[in-house]
């Protein structure tokens, strides 16, 4: 009877901070584990997948009309339709990060021995902290702008606008070309059936069965002002070149356009003639920017594709244009404080697996560790 | 040139052929290594005049990245492929380089001026160490493709030294594929705005990533040794193949540069 109340008492008394003990003794064992790697990487698998495979971007009424009703609402509700920002998928990473972490308190004996896995695996451990300050105090945004603007706001992705710690100012914006823009005509005449397609330039004289077309000029940005044709910009809005066709002693101007002619181009007496324009391939374009802090010029220069320009934890990335706008132009706006820890972690991850890799190596080192249990699967 | 590159692989092919059948290793070896050479130098050359013609890093698409990715590949087999534990390794090598350059003929070999995002030095980076993780690691599913054949076909046991080959060929892949990803991130964060953007081809890169990561795991802690190791180095060359090919051709977004 006394030996089993002691028991109780005990019982009693310690029970539960022992409880507490042995359970949290189960989570770090859990935690440290090589298996919870091995289970947190096929569950990461498949919501990349799903994620490659669903199409991301689709809102609400595109995804019903996509999948039906019963689907739909199925993905919405494991937001399948946006596994990247679920809360499941970042629960996953942050288990891979306390994993991670746990793993590598546990096995801090073994850095003398093997540094470059340590770091390696402190390098994703860091990755994984930098996307959380971006997704804690990241912003990205557009900035559509027209030349001569000042701006000292952005538009983020909801539409609504923010502040910029600074004003830009968009001087000036161009588009290189990699070749010049060319003319293309392309002529059937009644008088023998056949069809012509020519890269022409202006000045040019084509004979053909007989007849002449003269290439007599180019309007980059044509309209007729009641019966006169003229020029609107130096623009390519609205591409048109005077013909002049001449057969025996008949002579006959024809305007031929880009953008408003029928399928099969202009048609007059002799034939007809379909005009297109190549505007030449883009080969950069390009924005000079001022950055004004109050009222000084604090920096600026001309950015394009592959060189943005940074000031006060903001970045300006040339963006986008709009071909039938000349003055237009759109950058992207980011601002990530996560950006630097990042790029320390890839370095320490690259140097970490750089100075762990031997060819000749051909066992795993024999290692102060618990988690190496080779059971020789075959 | 690859023609000619072609044609002399296909003679180390028969030479290393022969070999096998007739089970003498000299003259055949080293006459297939020195056709394997050949073809090397004459992919190396088309590189070349290539990049002098074009003046840009030879490439900026998937045609050039295949010739690319076959000299890294031939070059690193001229370097370790004796140690690959088969008969004639060669004969597996020139096996796969042809079947690349075969490929390659498919594809749109025209050069195209560069689009604004690809003129950067980032390019010749995160291409050139891409392909060469690609090319290590297409040598480790040789490995695992000549192990499982071995064990499920053939019936018989591997050694030690297949895996040891395999694991040391993914292990090198997997050092240039990380190196890769990340140069191809920090190019990212220049032109694109953002180091990660979830975008099919990074995020197919990243699940080949985990699947080398799970192999390399499994074999340092699990003792993942012989079929079951080589089944998922095999996986993760799946992994290489679809976010290089597949992902372009049946996947939209930003590395849509074909
Ligand atoms: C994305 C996540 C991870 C990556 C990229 C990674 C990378 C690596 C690399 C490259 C190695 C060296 C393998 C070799 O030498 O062949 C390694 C070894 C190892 N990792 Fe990881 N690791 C990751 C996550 C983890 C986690 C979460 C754990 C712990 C649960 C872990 C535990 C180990 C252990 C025990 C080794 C064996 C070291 C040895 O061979 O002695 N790893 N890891």
């Amino acid at each position: 009877m006394i030996e089993s109340q002691e028991t109780t008492e005990q019982t009693d008394t310690i029970k539960p901070a022992e409880v507490l003990v042995k359970w949290a003794g189960a989570g770090w064992e859990a935690l440290t584990s090589i298996k919870l790697f091995l289970v947190l990487v096929p569950l990461l698998l498949i919501a990349f997948i799903a994620g490659t495979i669903i199409p991301q971007d689709l809102t609400g009424d595109q995804l019903y009309e996509r999948y039906g009703h019963f689907l739909a609402r199925f993905l919405e509700a494991i937001r399948l339709n946006d596994v990247f920002h679920a809360a499941w998928f970042n629960a996953l990473l942050a288990f891979l990060g306390l994993n991670l972490a746990a793993c590598s308190i546990r096995r801090i004996k073994a850095v003398a021995a093997r540094p470059g896995v340590f770091m390696a695996h402190i390098g994703i451990l860091l990755i994984l902290a930098g996307a959380l300050v971006r997704g804690a105090f990241g912003r990205k945004g557009t900035l559509p702008m027209f030349q001569g603007e000042m701006a000292d706001k952005f538009y983020l992705p909801d539409g609504r606008r923010e502040r910029l710690p600074f004003q830009v100012y968009l001087s000036k914006f161009w588009l290189e070309h990699w070749n010049e823009p060319s003319h293309e005509l392309d002529i059937t005449l009644r008088s023998n059936g056949a069809r012509t397609s020519r890269k022409v330039r202006v000045g040019e004289t084509l004979a053909l069965d007989g007849a002449s077309l003269e290439v007599a000029s180019y309007y980059p940005d044509f309209y007729l002002n009641g019966s006169a044709p003229q020029n609107r910009s130096a623009e390519p809005r609205n591409p048109a070149l005077e013909i002049i066709f001449k057969r025996g002693g008949i002579s006959k101007n024809l305007w031929v356009l880009d953008n408003f002619q029928g399928l099969h181009g202009e048609r007059f007496e002799e034939g007809n003639i379909a005009y297109s324009y190549e505007p030449g391939r883009i080969r950069q374009f390009n924005s000079t920017l001022d950055i004004y802090d109050g009222a000084h010029r604090a920096t600026g220069g001309t950015i394009n594709v592959n060189n943005p320009i940074s000031f006060k934890g903001y970045t300006i990335y040339q963006y986008s244009y709009d071909p039938a706008n000349p003055n237009y132009s759109s950058f992207l706006v980011t601002k990530d404080p996560g950006t630097p820890l990042v790029y320390a972690a890839f370095i320490l991850l690259s140097a970490g697996l750089v100075w762990n890799f031997r060819w000749r190596r051909h066992a795993p080192l024999g290692l102060p560790s618990s988690l190496s249990s080779a059971k020789g699967r075959q | 040139m690859i023609n000619a590159a072609f044609a002399v692989l296909l003679g180390a092919l028969v030479v290393f052929g022969i070999r096998d059948l007739s089970g003498k290793k000299n003259p055949w070896t080293v006459i297939g290594w020195a056709l394997v050479a050949a073809a090397w130098l004459a992919i190396g050359v088309f590189l070349g005049t290539r990049w002098i013609k074009s003046g840009h890093a030879p490439m900026s698409n998937q045609y050039e990245s295949v010739i690319f990715l076959n000299w890294a590949f031939l070059g690193l087999a001229l370097l370790v492929g004796r140690e690959f534990p088969v008969r004639s390794p060669g004969l597996w090598i020139a096996l796969f380089s042809s079947l690349l350059l075969a490929l390659a003929s498919l594809l749109d070999s025209a050069a195209h001026p560069l689009v604004p995002a690809l003129q950067s030095d980032w390019l010749l980076l995160h291409v050139s160490v891409t392909m060469a993780a690609y090319a290590a690691l297409a040598i480790g599913f040789l490995s695992a493709i000549a192990c499982l054949w071995t064990q499920k076909i053939r019936r018989r046991s591997t050694d030690k030294q297949f895996d040891g080959f395999a694991y040391r060929c993914i292990s090198l892949g997997f050092v240039l594929l990380t190196i890769g990803i990340i140069l191809g991130a920090v190019w990212a964060n220049e032109a694109w705005g953002s180091y990660w953007s979830w975008d099919p081809k990074e995020t197919w890169s990243l699940i080949t990533w985990f699947v080398y990561a799970l192999a390399l795991h499994l074999h340092q802690t699990k003792g993942w040794r012989g079929s079951s190791f080589a089944a998922v180095n095999a996986s993760g060359f799946l992994c290489v193949a679809f976010t290089y090919f597949g992902v372009n051709y049946l996947m939209s977004g930003l590395h849509a540069y074909r």
